[in-house]
């Protein structure tokens, strides 16, 4: 099967009224599309609607009005174990890696969830391969070290690496990432980047939510600039950092400080 | 670094904190020693763990009850942390007047069922509190520096945003006119452009009082624009003082570099974008020689079996670190 593209038309997303205030518009009119083999960055502040969206493509907030379809199917149309079902190729990787992952659970567990939730793997010797080709792949190696410990026994960049090798185990088509690196240290955010950016090369979608817009440069091939729910900019990664339509862009170009890192290089190469 | 009566120095800090259940108790601070000058702002970086936040809240006595701590902390050449004064009365008058702080959640810091307003009064010195009417106008004077409106005076916290909350934070520290302030991750919680217009508030107020402050933060650039001096810290030490130009150089500390090496900057290619392999020593076990040495690619036999000593190798600039010391006295 070949990886599907995911495409958002007029989506509006409300939340219901709350005592002492009406209901609020998080999303207004938004459209986007994702193709595989595109990693695509959602950048603003909080409160513009970008994990608003994120939640909404997994099925986890309300759609007001609009349509989400992965390939030829409405997601936002369908209900319970249909929805579910068709959800199979979207994964999600969560801003909180403490949070994300049951404390109880090994990590060979935590891995392996996704393959039994979705019946994939016909063996537990088929599923144990896998786990480990997984964390392989996200750089917790040799797997055999790490596959018995508890979360606890991992630092927080480890912790996020699980949650990506158990969003790609799958071999998703579509992986939404919220926040993937902020509450990660900086020495390690890289991995977690190069990891989703990993997945982009064999074929897959990624879109990453994130309020750090040079990261986003960085990684991202397109970027679209949310503010107060809709879309205010959208294009190639080098156009929207290098020039700049909208006022609301160039306030948060402003606003980033910035190291003039190009001239310092790594050592040792 | 800065003239000959420097506000605050630091010299040779250690704390230790307890263990949990049973284990080693953990050596979180070792050895730190710098001085803040007047009107000087320091930078305090590195990642989560490596001791930063530990340093500032040890300043202000505000470590668990259960911490040791030994070194000095001199400020306007009191000893603040022990000798002949009574810890807890030099540390408490130091604290409440002289040091300001700013933490990174100005929820935990505002009261939430009194008015700012009320909770500014409060916070001045008693001399300014003794008239109402000029408490009142010193309160309104505070809020109009921060960029607030008078009626923020009647609200209650929670009726705030993150970034009005924030700078009431600031309004707070600075209320008792402190001669340092401190700053733990002042902005982290704060939206780009948000956190942009609190640190030009921060960046204004400093330098019309000539405050002298410590910031604390694991945002590199940020720490660079706002700051003098930085001091980069790696497991509990110190590994280099630079000025912020100076850190994104060839002579910078190794780890420094792949710090940096590790941050996106606008424009920066993703190829470019590396993380440090391997992680930081547990600060539970003593370290015999320098503690990046695992992760340095510039380790040779030596820096396994002693720590480096912090050698200056120019201008305002100090590392800890026996490849440099090579180069600096080639150069």
């Amino acid at each position: 099967m070949r990886p599907m593209g995911l495409n958002i038309r007029d989506l509006v997303i409300d939340y219901p009224a709350r005592r002492g205030s009406g209901a609020t518009r998080a999303v207004d009119g938004v459209n986007l599309h994702l193709d595989r083999g595109e990693f695509v960055g959602i950048v603003g502040e909080s409160g513009s609607g970008k994990s608003s969206i994120a939640n909404a493509i997994m099925g986890l907030a309300p759609v007001t009005s609009g349509e989400i379809s992965l390939g030829d199917t409405n997601l936002a149309a369908l209900r319970g174990k249909r929805a579910r079902h068709a959800r199979r190729p979207l994964q999600l990787v969560m801003q909180d890696p403490f949070e994300a992952l049951d404390p109880h659970l090994s990590v060979h567990r935590l891995v392996e969830e996704p393959l039994v939730v979705h019946k994939l793997g016909r063996s537990r010797e088929e599923r144990r391969t896998r786990v480990r080709e997984a964390l392989e792949q996200v750089g917790l190696s040799p797997a055999e070290d790490f596959e018995g410990r508890r979360p606890h026994e991992l630092s927080g960049g480890q912790r996020q690496r699980v949650c990506v090798a158990a969003a790609l185990i799958v071999d998703p088509h579509v992986v939404i990432a919220d926040e993937p690196v902020s509450m990660l240290d900086v020495s390690v955010r890289a991995g977690v980047l190069h990891m989703l950016d990993a997945s982009r090369r064999r074929g897959n979608a990624v879109l990453m939510i994130t309020h750090d817009l040079p990261t986003a440069a960085a990684f991202c091939d397109r970027l679209i600039v949310m503010h107060q729910g809709r879309i205010v900019e959208q294009g190639t990664s080098l156009q929207v950092v290098g020039n700049p339509s909208h006022h609301y862009t160039r306030e948060l170009l402003d606003a980033t400080p910035a190291l003039g890192r190009q001239s310092a290089s790594v050592p040792g190469s | 670094m800065m003239g000959s009566d420097p506000l605050l120095e630091v010299r040779d800090l250690n704390v230790w904190l307890p263990a949990a259940a049973g284990g080693p108790r953990v050596h979180i601070v070792r050895d730190v020693s710098f001085t803040v000058g007047r009107g000087e702002r320091l930078g305090v970086v590195g990642e989560s763990g490596c001791g930063k936040s530990t340093t500032l809240l040890s300043l202000v006595g505000l470590l668990p009850a259960r911490a040791a701590v030994s070194g000095s902390i001199r400020l306007d050449g009191v000893d603040i942390l022990g000798g002949a004064a009574p810890r807890g009365q030099a540390l408490d008058s130091a604290r409440g007047r002289d040091i300001g702080v700013v933490l990174q959640s100005s929820m935990n810091t505002l009261n939430p069922v009194y008015r700012v307003g009320r909770q500014m009064l409060e916070a001045l010195r008693p001399e300014a509190r003794a008239d109402t009417g000029q408490a009142r106008a010193r309160v309104r004077d505070l809020l109009e520096r921060v960029g607030l409106p008078p009626r923020v005076a009647r609200a209650f916290p929670h009726e705030l945003s993150g970034g009005m909350r924030q700078r009431v934070a600031i309004a707070l520290a600075l209320a008792p006119e402190p001669k340092l302030l401190l700053a733990d991750e002042p902005t982290t919680a704060l939206d780009t452009i948000v956190q942009a217009r609190v640190m030009e508030v921060l960046d204004a107020l400093c330098a019309e009082d000539q405050m002298s402050v410590i910031l604390v933060s694991h945002h590199l650039a940020l720490a660079a624009r706002f700051c003098d001096r930085l001091m980069v810290m790696y497991a509990g030490r110190a590994i280099e003082h630079a000025a912020p130009e100076k850190i994104s150089t060839l002579s910078s500390h190794p780890y420094t570099r792949l710090l940096l090496a590790a941050t996106a900057d606008l424009g920066t290619r993703k190829d470019a974008v590396v993380s440090i392999p391997g992680a930081p020593p547990s600060l539970a076990l003593a370290h015999t020689g320098c503690p990046f040495e695992p992760r340095c690619p510039e380790r040779f036999g030596e820096c396994a079996d002693r720590v480096p000593p912090l050698d200056q190798i120019g201008a305002d600039h100090h590392v800890g670190c026996f490849a440099r010391h090579t180069k600096g006295d080639l150069a």
